[in-house]
C-alpha cells in the first residue's frame, strides 16, 4: 500500500471557508496537509448571504495577503457589487463587496485543488482516534488517514437540523447529508459541545415573465446599486418593521436573488407572506425559503486561546464549529488554524487568538 | 392579535391560491426535467420545477461527456424537436470528435466531453430566463391524486401545490442507497439526501416499484498523474455542433488521455473480489450491462489482458479527472490500490472514491407512448426513475412527458414517436413494451431502420413535429424543408449530366481513382461508386455551382449512396406500420382467448399494448400469437359492425 496516500501532517475535515484557508495556509507553512470534504462539489460555498466586508475587514485581509493567502485576491475577482454607502439606504452594507457565489467557489476550488503541498479528498469524517505518533482520521467508506494534526472546520454541519415553519431536517445545508457520527464520537472522547442557531433568507427570482419598465428598472437597480427597493410602499413596510431589507444578486449567471435582512425560519406560506408584504411579490417568486440551522459548536471552556481544543493537543477547532459568526472570522480562524497547525507540528510556539480578534475587532466598529 | 392572526391566515391561502396553482409541476432538475420543464413553459404553460437541491440542476453524477453511440442519434432528434441538450452541451463542450467516422453514415455519432460545472450553470441560467418557469427547492413526498387524476404536489416542508399534470424525474433519488465496500449509506448521490417518502407514496397510490443500482468510476488528482506514459485522445480539429440551429463558434479542444489495465491490476482485483459490492451481497440488483465495473469485467473476461481506461477532465477549472473504464464501488483503499497498478496513474491519488447506488424505479410498462402512467391520468414520468441509464435517454423522456403532458393540456394531439421515425419513438416503445432486466441505454442495434434515422436527417425527420407542437420556429422549419429540395434538386440534377467517355471525362475519372468510362453514364451514376465523392464529383465536372451547402452535399450524396439499403428499410418499415395500425381496444380481455398460449395472455394483460405492432414485440408473445390476436380482433370487428 501507497502510504503517503494515508499519512499527512495535518488533515483539515470540511471544505467551508475556514477550511479551505485552513487548508492551504497550515499547506504554505510546509507541512503535507489533507483537505477532506464531504461532498467536493459544496466546498468554499456561502451559505448565508453573499457579502463580504472587505474594507471594514481591511487589516485582516492585508493580513491574509502578507502570509500570501489567495482567498483576498479570488474574493476581489469575483466582486459583483462594490457597495458605496453613497445614500443613507446603504449604511448598513457599507465597506461590503457581493461575491459571485457559483464563480467564486469554482475559484476557490481550483486553488484548493491546485495548492502544493496540498490534496483533498471527498469523504465524510466520522471518527478521530488518538494513536501513539498523533491520531487518525476515519471516514465513512472506512479509509483511515493518519495526522500529526487535525483541524476541525466542520462549519455547520456537525449534529445539524435545518428547521423553517414545522419541517426539520438533519442536514448540513438543505438537500445535504449532517454529521452526526462524528459530533457523537468526539463527545465520547471527551469534547463538549454547546447548539447555536443562525438564520438564512429566503432567495428569490424576480420573474421574467415580467417585461414592463418595473422589471428592467429593478433589474438595473441590481445591477449597478444592489438594492432593489423601488417600490415605495416596500421600502415603508420595510422602515415600519425597523428592518431594511436587500435583494442582493447571488452571480452574473443567475436570476437567483438573496433577500438580505429576511433571515426566518417561518413557515414557507409565511414567509410568502410576509415577502408580499413588503414588496409587490406579484413580479418573483421565491426559489428557497429561509431556515435556521442549529448546529453544534465547541464549547467556549474546551477553546483554548491558540484554537487549539483543550487536553487534545494537535486538535484546533475553526470556524463556524468554533463559533464565528461571519465569513471574515471563519477566514481569520481557519488562518490562525493552519499556523497554528503547523507551529505546532514544527514544534513551535502557537499564536493567540487575541493578535487576530484585534483584527476583527476594528472591523467591528 | 387575533385579528391579525386571522388576516394573515387568509392572506397566506390567498397567496398558496396565487402562487400555489401551475398547469404542470415537475419533480427533479436532472437532465430528463430540465427538458420536460423547457417544453412545458416554452408551450406557453405555468410551469414549476421542485428539486431537492438548486445548486445541482443538471448535474452530471458519472461521465463528463454528452452523445456517443446511439445517443448522439437521440441528442440530435431532441435538438431537432426544439429541446435544449445539443444548444448547452455545445457551449460547454471541452472537446468534440465523431465517432465511426470511417464507417457508414448510419453509425457515425458525435461524442462530446463537457465541462460539467459550466453545463450546470448554463442550464439553471436557461431556466431562470424561461417565461412561465419558476424553479424551487423542495423535497416532494406526496402525489395529489383524486379520482385517478394527478392534482398536484405536497413537498416535505408544508406546502401544497396543485396542478393539471405531474412529471416526476426523480432519476437515482427514489430510496436511494450509496455503497462503497461493505459500506453503504442512504443517499441519492453522494452527501446528497436521498428522497424517501415519494416512493412510498407512489407504492401507495399502486404502482408496481423495483430496484436497480449503477456505479461510477473514482477521481483522480491531475496532478499526479504520468500523462507522458498515456495516449493523447483528442478531438476533431473543426468546428462541430451538435445543434442544427444555433451554431457556437468557441471551438475548444482539451485532450483526453488513454492508459490500460494490466495483469497486476487483474490480480490485485481478483485478490480483493471478495470486498466487492456484487460478490460480498452488498448490491444484489441488477446494474447496467453495458457499463460493467472493473470487477464484473475482471471476472466476465478472465481471457483479457488488458482494458482501457480514458483519463477525461470533468472541467477546465478542477484538477479532477474522470477514469471512464475504471468503475468500482470496492472499498476505498482497494480502489486506491487499483488505479495505481494501472501505467501512468502508478502515483495517481483518489479524490473522490467511485461507489454505487442503488434506487427504486417505476416499472416503465405501466405508462403509455406519451410516458403519461395508465392508472393515474396527469402523471408522467421521465429519466432513470423508470429504469434508464444515460443523460440523453433521459432528456428525451423528459421531453417527451413535457410536451405530452402540455399537448393533453391544450386538448392536442398528442406526440407518439414511433420505431420508424426516431430513436426516441424506439427507445419509448422498447421501455414500455419489453420487460427491463437492467437499467435501459440506447444502442444503434435496438434500431431496426438506422439507414433511415440518421443523425445527419434528424432535422429533415422531426423539426415538422418540432413546428407542430410550437417549439421549432417556422423560419427554422422553412430552412429545413429547402435542405430536404435542395438534396432532392441536386440528385435530379445529377441524372441530368450526362458523361460521355471521352478522354478528358476519363482522364478526370482516373485522378479520382475510379474505372474509366466506356459508355455514357450520368453523374448520378458515378456517385454510386464507393469510392466517388460528391464534393469531388462537382468540382471535377464543374456543375450545380448555386449548391455549395456541405450539409445538403452530404444528404444528396448519402441518399444516392445508399439508395437501395434505404429503400428496403423504408419497406420493411411501411410493412411495420401495418401491424401498429391494428388498434387494440382499451380494456381488451385476452384471458378468454384460448387460441392464445397461457403465457401471451399473462403478458398481453399486464404490458397491454396499444397495437398489434406493440404487442409483437413483446417477449413470451410468439408470431402465431399475433395471427391469432390480429383473426380475433378482425372478428371482433366483423361482429361489432354486426351488432352496430
Amino acid at each position: 500500500m501507497n502510504n503517503k496516500f494515508y499519512d499527512y501532517d495535518a488533515v483539515v475535515l470540511g471544505g467551508g471557508l475556514s477550511g479551505c484557508e485552513a487548508a492551504t495556509t497550515a499547506a504554505r507553512g510546509g507541512i503535507r496537509t489533507l483537505l477532506i470534504s464531504i461532498n467536493m462539489d459544496s466546498v468554499a460555498v456561502m451559505q448565508f448571504g453573499n457579502l463580504i466586508w472587505l474594507d471594514r475587514f481591511k487589516d485582516l485581509f492585508r493580513v491574509l495577503e502578507n502570509i500570501e493567502s489567495k482567498t483576498p485576491r479570488i474574493i476581489r475577482d469575483n466582486t459583483l457589487i462594490k457597495v458605496k454607502a453613497k445614500r443613507n439606504n446603504f449604511e448598513r452594507l457599507k465597506g461590503s463587496v457581493v461575491i459571485d457565489k457559483k464563480r467564486f467557489v469554482m475559484d476557490m476550488k481550483r486553488m484548493i485543488e491546485s495548492h502544493t503541498n496540498l490534496e483533498t479528498r471527498q469523504g465524510l469524517a466520522v471518527n478521530i482516534l488518538k494513536k501513539k505518533t498523533g491520531y487518525e482520521v476515519e471516514t465513512s467508506d472506512l479509509q483511515k488517514f493518519k495526522a500529526r494534526s487535525i483541524i476541525v472546520c466542520a462549519g455547520t454541519y456537525l449534529d445539524a437540523k435545518i428547521n423553517w415553519g414545522e419541517n426539520i431536517l438533519k442536514a448540513g445545508k438543505p438537500g445535504e447529508i449532517c454529521s452526526s457520527r462524528l459530533y457523537h464520537n468526539l463527545k465520547k472522547i471527551g469534547m463538549k459541545f454547546e447548539k447555536k442557531s443562525l438564520f438564512s433568507a429566503p432567495k428569490i427570482i424576480i420573474s421574467s415573465t415580467v417585461k414592463d419598465s418595473k422589471r428592467s428598472e429593478i433589474i438595473k437597480y441590481c445591477k449597478s446599486e444592489l438594492c432593489s427597493i423601488s417600490s415605495k410602499s416596500w421600502a415603508n413596510k420595510a422602515n415600519n418593521t425597523g428592518r431594511r431589507i436587500f435583494l442582493v444578486p447571488e452571480g452574473k449567471e443567475t436570476e437567483e436573488m438573496y433577500v438580505l435582512g429576511f433571515e426566518n425560519n417561518l413557515s414557507e406560506e409565511e414567509q410568502l407572506t410576509s415577502l408580499m408584504e413588503i414588496m409587490d411579490f406579484k413580479d418573483s417568486y421565491m426559489t428557497r425559503p429561509g431556515y435556521e440551522i442549529e448546529y453544534a459548536c465547541l464549547a467556549p471552556s474546551l477553546q483554548g486561546n491558540d484554537l487549539q481544543v483543550k487536553g487534545f493537543a494537535g486538535i484546533f477547532f475553526a470556524g463556524r464549529v468554533s463559533g464565528s459568526m461571519k465569513y471574515e472570522e471563519s477566514l481569520a480562524y481557519g488562518a490562525l488554524a493552519g499556523i497554528n497547525a503547523r507551529n505546532f507540528i514544527k514544534r513551535e510556539k502557537t499564536l493567540k487568538l487575541s493578535e487576530i480578534r484585534n483584527l476583527l475587532g476594528n472591523g467591528r466598529n | 392579535m387575533t385579528n391579525r392572526n386571522v388576516s394573515r391566515e387568509t392572506k397566506a391561502s390567498r397567496v398558496m391560491e396565487n402562487k400555489g396553482t401551475f398547469d404542470i409541476i415537475i419533480i427533479g432538475g436532472g437532465h430528463a426535467g430540465c427538458e420536460s420543464a423547457l417544453a412545458s413553459a416554452r408551450m406557453g404553460l405555468h410551469t414549476l420545477l421542485i428539486t431537492m437541491n438548486l445548486d445541482k440542476i443538471a448535474l452530471m453524477p458519472c461521465n463528463p461527456a454528452i452523445g456517443g453511440l446511439g445517443k448522439s442519434q437521440l441528442v440530435k432528434e431532441l435538438d431537432a424537436m426544439g429541446g435544449q441538450m445539443a444548444k448547452t452541451a455545445d457551449r460547454t463542450l471541452l472537446q468534440i470528435k465523431i465517432l465511426n467516422s470511417s464507417k457508414g453514415p448510419a453509425v457515425q455519432a458525435l461524442r462530446a466531453q463537457i465541462d460539467k460545472k459550466e453545463y450546470e450553470i448554463e442550464m439553471k441560467k436557461v431556466l431562470e430566463k424561461t417565461e412561465g418557469l419558476q424553479i424551487m427547492q423542495g423535497i416532494a413526498k406526496k402525489i395529489i391524486v383524486k379520482g385517478k387524476k394527478a392534482t398536484g404536489v405536497i413537498i416535505e416542508s408544508g406546502p401544497a401545490f396543485m396542478s393539471r399534470a405531474v412529471i416526476i424525474t426523480a432519476g437515482t433519488f427514489l430510496k436511494g442507497r450509496i455503497i462503497i465496500g461493505r459500506k453503504d449509506y442512504r443517499a441519492g448521490r453522494m452527501g446528497e439526501y436521498p428522497s424517501m417518502l415519494l416512493s412510498e407514496n407512489l407504492k401507495e397510490i399502486g404502482f408496481e416499484i423495483n430496484r436497480f443500482q449503477t456505479a461510477t468510476p473514482p477521481r483522480i488528482d491531475k496532478r499526479t498523474i504520468d500523462f507522458s506514459r498515456t495516449r493523447i485522445q483528442e478531438g476533431e480539429d473543426k468546428e462541430l455542433n451538435f445543434s442544427f440551429w444555433n451554431n457556437y463558434d468557441s471551438h475548444k479542444n482539451i485532450p483526453c488521455h488513454l492508459t490500460y489495465t494490466n495483469k497486476r491490476t487483474h490480480e490485485v482485483i481478483s485478490e480483493n473480489i471478495g470486498h466487492s459490492p456484487i460478490r460480498s451481497g452488498m448490491v444484489d440488483t441488477q446494474g447496467p450491462r453495458h457499463c460493467p465495473s472493473i470487477d464484473r469485467k475482471v471476472i466476465n473476461f478472465p481471457e483479457k489482458a488488458r482494458h482501457p481506461i480514458f483519463i477525461e477532465p470533468e472541467g477546465e477549472n478542477t484538477n479532477e479527472m474522470y477514469l471512464q473504464g475504471l468503475t468500482t464501488s470496492m472499498p476505498a483503499a482497494i480502489q486506491q490500490k487499483i488505479v495505481n497498478t494501472v501505467e501512468a496513474l502508478e502515483n495517481a491519488r483518489v479524490i473522490r472514491p467511485g461507489y454505487a447506488v442503488e434506487y427504486d424505479y417505476v416499472l416503465p410498462s405501466q405508462l403509455n407512448y406519451t410516458l403519461e402512467s395508465k392508472g393515474v391520468k396527469g402523471l408522467y414520468f421521465a429519466g432513470q426513475v423508470i429504469g434508464t441509464s444515460g443523460y440523453e435517454e433521459a432528456a428525451v423522456q423528459g421531453f417527451v412527458a413535457g410536451v405530452n403532458a402540455a399537448l393533453k393540456i391544450y386538448k392536442r394531439r398528442p406526440l407518439i414517436l414511433t420505431r420508424d421515425n426516431s430513436y426516441i419513438g424506439v427507445l419509448v416503445d422498447d421501455l414500455i413494451t419489453k420487460e427491463l432486466t437492467e437499467p435501459y441505454r440506447m444502442y444503434t442495434s435496438r434500431v431496426e431502420y438506422r439507414l433511415i434515422l440518421r443523425s445527419d436527417n434528424a432535422d429533415i425527420r422531426l423539426s415538422g413535429t418540432g413546428k407542430r407542437i410550437g417549439l421549432v420556429k417556422e423560419e427554422d422549419s422553412k430552412k429545413v424543408q429547402k435542405k430536404d429540395s435542395d438534396a432532392e434538386e441536386i440528385i435530379s440534377e445529377l441524372r441530368k449530366i450526362r458523361l460521355l467517355p471521352t478522354e478528358d471525362t476519363n482522364k478526370k475519372l482516373k485522378a479520382m481513382d475510379t474505372a474509366t468510362l466506356e459508355s455514357p453514364t450520368d453523374l448520378y451514376d458515378l456517385l454510386k461508386r464507393p469510392e466517388t465523392s460528391i464534393i469531388k464529383l462537382l468540382e471535377m465536372f464543374e456543375c450545380c455551382s448555386t449548391f455549395r451547402d456541405k450539409e445538403v452535399l452530404r444528404q444528396a450524396e448519402i441518399r444516392v449512396k445508399y439508395k437501395g439499403y434505404i429503400n428496403r428499410q423504408i419497406a420493411e418499415a411501411k410493412k411495420l406500420s401495418s401491424l401498429e395500425k391494428h388498434i387494440i381496444p382499451d380494456r381488451f380481455d385476452y384471458y378468454p382467448i384460448k387460441s392464445l398460449t397461457y403465457e401471451a395472455r399473462e403478458k398481453l394483460s399486464k404490458i397491454r399494448p396499444c397495437t398489434v405492432g406493440q404487442a409483437s414485440r413483446i417477449a413470451g408473445v410468439s408470431p402465431s400469437d399475433i395471427s391469432v390476436l390480429l383473426m380475433v380482433l378482425k372478428h371482433r370487428l366483423v361482429v361489432g359492425e354486426k351488432n352496430g
